[in-house]
């Protein structure tokens, strides 16, 4: 190696060590706590115990000792269940936005930077605050059922630490991270192509298979995988509008660390959650290489 | 009506008018009464300056614009509101358009597809047209892995791989470099000759035009200027517009001043004299001239002939041929093409020198003033 070079990488090195330092301390090591953490034994008033101790897996996947730790299949359920409530609020936010996209694409452009602000408009207040605001909404006592009733229906519905309220409050916090991406890839698509579709004999149907959706699909799996991200692990949502009924593993690791001081075992749990992500992540790329290879 | 549209036309417009919608509200006129029939296997090209109306005359054809007024007939059906996906017309854009998701394959087979032709003769047809645009074995390229020329050579087989009976090109080619182009002017005219095809052929390159047409339809503020042969549109235009329009020329406004039995006299405005054959021209009539620059000549010519005399402006070797400006004693500029000069002329086109550009009487064209 000659000097130049070594002068070179000292440089590199120099320039690049902060930001290595940076990731390194706040991304890397908590990390490493957490994974320690997950494999130690809980302390019987919080706190860990120095000793390794699988069976905070056991207790989620199916093996325990019986005596501190139990497997209880509630937790595959939690699991599935923030799978399920996940998948569902990625095509609600879907649902609603790939044509709200497709509307602001199209107007003048005045109209579409106003929509733009009003998608953002939400951000300018706190989650917590816009969350009681539907917990006012949807309470017996609430603004849904207080209309119901002046139009003479007496029999309250029960909205509120349902399932169907998380999904709704998912749902309302999450439209503006779905419409962003989806947006964009519309908004990028052009007019000439879906012409040049008519007019080589394609119906509006077939248009829209052939051309606009594999076009918009990119936008379309983009916002998928950060809504679907959070929604899993999310735990204000649950928390506020799920009550105890709804539990999802979001408000379950935040139990086991402030209201359990179970830190092992929350540990544990964000690990699984972690690791189903990163699968999810895999094999979206993986299905992308395939698409890219398959049709080239 | 030309020797094509004898036969069956495939395409007849009649009395098309297209109004667009200005952002201010008001309406402005793009097509503003057009009558236009396109005979089977012929080459028609609409021509004229940016913002005539060729483009939605196209689109009218094609279905992406509705007419105002007017009819659209094509292979005898009207087809004024016959949405654009079944009518059958392709169109090669100029932006190419193809979808960039898709193999140039794929993008070749999408009319058969839509149609459900089945994959094993799609494939067949697919190589067919891409070995008629000399593209063969490119199929599972993507259209960005290609050149300008051959993202074009794709558009034309895409259009052309189910035969239609009419295919609409809107300036194809200018986005292609000079070579290229005049490349694909005769390939694209050969094609047309072999596939039986008639071809409507949108440019602002009157070059382009009159290499190419069968017919040229000389468009101008949504009106037709003047339908006819490349050699009728370039040696009898109808009007100052097309004169101006299409090659070179010099226009004098002219009034007959005297005649005799065999030639009468122009008096140009400026003061300039012209003589041309007498035909059926009456004394006062006002008239326009026109010249081209290449019917003047440094000798008298064998037929009768006059003389236009003044000062030798400038002299631009043109490669073989000179290009003379000359400015005559009453103070016109005239520009002329010397061919075939022998190199010992050459001191008669000194800048400086007087000059006389003889033309032959008959090889004056005359347009008729027309009334406001
Ligand atoms: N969508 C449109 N809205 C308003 N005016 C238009 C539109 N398209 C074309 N025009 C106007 O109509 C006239 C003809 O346009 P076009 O057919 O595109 O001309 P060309 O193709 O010959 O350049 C122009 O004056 C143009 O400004
Ligand atoms: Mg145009």
């Amino acid at each position: 190696m000659s000097t130049l070079e070594g002068r070179k990488r000292l440089q590199l090195l120099g320039l690049l060590s902060p930001a290595t330092f940076v990731i390194g301390l706040f991304f890397i090591a908590p990390l490493v706590i957490m994974a320690t953490y997950s494999m130690l034994e809980p302390g019987l008033y919080g706190g860990v115990e120095w000793n390794f101790y699988p069976d905070n897996f056991g207790r989620v996947l199916g093996w325990a000792d019986g005596t501190l730790e139990e497997f209880d299949p509630v937790y595959l359920e939690i699991i599935l269940r923030s799978f399920k409530l996940a998948a569902i609020t990625v095509f609600l936010t879907l649902l609603v936005c790939y044509p709200a996209a497709f509307w602001v694409a199209r107007q003048p452009e005045k109209m579409r930077n106003f929509c733009m602000f009003l998608i953002t408009l939400p951000f300018f207040t706190s989650l917590i605050i816009r969350l009681y605001a539907w917990v006012l909404i949807l309470r017996p006592s609430g603004f849904i059922n207080t209309t119901l009733l002046a139009l003479g229906i007496n029999t309250p519905i029960n909205l509120i630490y349902t399932e169907t309220a998380v999904l709704i409050g998912m749902t309302y916090i999450f439209i503006p991270f779905m419409f962003m991406p989806v947006y964009a890839s519309v908004e990028k698509l052009d007019r000439r192509l879906l012409e040049a579709s008519a007019d080589l004999g394609a119906s509006r149907w077939q248009s829209f298979w052939k051309i606009i959706f594999p076009m918009t699909l990119p936008g379309v799996a983009a916002g998928s995988i950060i809504v679907f991200i959070p929604s899993l692990g999310n735990f204000i949502v649950p928390s506020l509008l799920g009550g105890a009924q709804v539990l999802m593993i979001g408000s379950l690791v935040e139990q086991q660390f402030l209201a359990a001081r179970n830190w092992p075992f929350g540990a544990a749990l964000a690990m699984l959650l972690m690791v189903a992500v990163l699968i999810c992540l895999i094999l979206n790329v993986l299905a992308q290489n395939r698409n890219k290879a398959g049709v080239s | 009506m030309s020797v094509y549209t004898r036969i069956a036309p495939v395409v007849e417009i009649r009395g098309a008018v297209k109004h667009y919608r200005a952002p201010e509200g008001h309406l402005v006129p793009a097509l503003d009464g057009i009558d236009l029939s396109v005979g089977a296997n012929e080459f028609v090209t609409l021509l004229g300056p940016s913002g005539c109306g060729k483009t939605t005359l196209l689109r009218v054809i094609s279905g992406f614009e509705q007419l105002d007024d007017g009819e659209l007939l094509i292979q005898q059906t009207q087809m004024n509101s016959v949405p654009a996906h079944q009518r059958p017309v392709h169109t090669v854009f100029q932006s190419y358009a193809l979808f960039p998701h898709m193999s140039v394959g794929d993008n070749v087979g999408y009319a058969l597809e839509v149609r459900g032709v089945g994959k094993a003769e799609r494939r067949t047809r697919i190589a067919e047209a891409l070995e008629l645009v000399g593209l063969g074995g490119l199929e599972r390229r993507k259209p960005g892995q290609l050149s300008g020329g051959q993202q074009q050579r794709v558009a034309l087989a895409r259009a052309l791989v189910d035969r239609p009976a009419l295919l609409l090109l809107d300036e194809p080619l200018s986005a292609l470099d000079r070579q290229l182009r005049q490349s694909m002017q005769r390939e694209l005219k050969k094609l047309q000759h072999e596939l039986g095809i008639a071809f409507v052929f949108v440019t602002h390159d009157q070059e382009e035009a009159l290499t190419m047409s069968d017919r040229i339809v000389v468009l101008n503020g949504g009106h037709i200027q003047q339908i006819g042969t490349p050699t009728e549109i370039y040696d009898r235009p109808a009007n100052a517009f097309v004169a101006g329009f299409i090659g070179e020329s010099n226009l004098f406004e002219v009034s007959v001043s005297a005649g005799n039995a065999d030639t009468a006299d122009l008096l140009s405005e400026r003061g300039d004299l012209l003589q041309v054959p007498r035909r059926d021209l009456q004394v006062g009539q006002k008239l326009q001239a026109m010249l081209r620059p290449e019917q003047f000549q440094l000798d008298r010519p064998q037929a009768q002939g006059a003389a236009l005399e003044g000062k030798v402006e400038q002299t631009l070797f043109i490669g073989k041929d000179f290009e003379v400006s000359l400015r005559t004693v009453h103070g016109s500029q005239v520009k002329a093409v010397i061919r075939d000069t022998g190199r010992h002329d050459l001191h008669r086109l000194q800048p400086g020198s007087s000059l006389q550009l003889w033309y032959a009487l008959d090889a004056v064209h005359l347009i008729p003033e027309v009334k406001p």
